[in-house]
């Protein structure tokens, strides 16, 4: 693949994924009855930063600071890649995990109390992964690959994995949960510490956290597709992503952010019943 | 202007680079290299060299730590 391709795939995601976070932001807002901003206000944000001067506080540790920005956009790219050449799951895993740091080195290094806050937080917030983590296990158990191109092989043979492993995609939901802004999980960048790790984070540096988090969003809907329902239309994809997104924000909209630990025995508890699951197909018993 | 120096190297390597990729087909790992380093930082330098000052500030506030 040219690199013309991969750099367009990846600006179709910075741009697409904004727009989705700015979608979910719109339905959040009428669920609550409030107008909400236009679809397009995050993709404003995003440019409007851009060409703001970039501040960096006092008690900034510098080079970490500005280059965890640059580790988060590579490695949302890189898990767009991934799901591109159709690689293995496990090096989104990796970049999802390696995502984590990114969070508690953006918050710590900025030095305000509200970064280190959600630094703290984000290692918490490391139980998001355990449902992936055990949501791989039935996958490969079944298609008996963990390659994105084998297991959209396995689903144009089998059918889609939907509906064969329903609780899988429940699992996996969660994961879609915690990933998503303003959702039950997302403790390490809830209102109630500004915006998180983000919060000192401005200007240009701001602007490409929030690119970075658009291409996040644009993945983790792919993925899901990808894994349950297989190779489809450019057109089902998007009426499919938008879908998965209205019922993120429906959820989103109705609950309160948990408390930390409420949100790692949900996401660990989620992680165990899968892992049992994944035990149960491995053995034939389901 | 050290900023507008720092996108003119980066966006040439990109630019470069898509037209050796175009001609030649550059290798995986170049073609990685470019988009997971190279792009993100020319976009930084881009918001880096044309950012629109802020206005003067009225006074300045002293910093009493957190």
């Amino acid at each position: 693949m040219h690199l013309v391709n991969i750099l367009g795939h990846t600006i179709a995601a910075m741009i697409g994924g904004l727009l989705l976070i700015g979608l979910h932001r719109k339905i959040i807002a009428r669920i609550q009855q409030r107008p909400g901003p236009p679809v397009w206000q995050e993709l404003l944000h995003a440019f409007k930063f851009f060409f703001k001067e970039t501040v960096t506080p006092r008690t900034a540790s510098e080079p970490l600071y500005s280059g965890i920005v640059l580790l988060h956009m590579a490695l949302m790219i890189g898990s767009l890649l991934v799901i591109v050449f159709g690689e293995s799951l496990l090096i989104i895993i990796a970049l999802f995990m390696i995502y984590k740091i990114v969070q508690h080195g953006a918050g710590l290094s900025s030095g305000s109390p509200y970064g280190r806050y959600a630094g703290v937080r984000s290692i918490f917030s490391i139980a998001s992964e355990v449902p992936i983590f055990a949501a791989i296990a039935p996958i490969y158990a079944l298609t008996g690959s963990l390659r994105v191109s084998d297991i959209l092989s396995y689903q144009s043979l089998n059918g889609p994995l939907i509906v064969q492993l329903p609780l899988v995609a429940g699992a996996l939901y969660i994961l879609l949960l915690s990933k998503v802004r303003w959702s039950p999980f997302d403790i390490a960048s809830s209102k109630d510490l500004v915006s998180g790790y983000k919060t000192e984070h401005y200007g240009v540096l701001r602007s490409i956290l929030l690119f970075a988090e658009g291409i996040g969003l644009y993945v983790t809907l792919w993925l899901f597709l990808i894994l349950f329902f297989g190779e489809l239309s450019l057109i089902l994809y998007i009426l499919g992503g938008i879908l998965l997104l209205v019922s993120l924000s429906f959820i989103c909209a109705i609950t309160p952010v948990l408390t930390p630990h409420h949100s790692v025995i949900l996401q660990v508890g989620f992680g165990a019943l899968m892992l049992l699951y994944a035990l149960l197909i491995y053995w034939g018993v389901i | 202007m050290k900023y507008k120096l720092g996108l003119l190297i980066s966006l040439g390597i990109l630019v470069a680079s898509i037209i050796i990729d175009v001609l030649y087909s550059l290798p995986l790992f170049v073609d990685l290299f470019i988009v997971l380093f190279v792009f993100p930082l020319t976009l930084m330098m881009i918001g880096y060299a044309y950012m629109s000052p802020r206005k003067e500030e009225e006074e300045e506030i002293p910093f009493i730590g957190y």
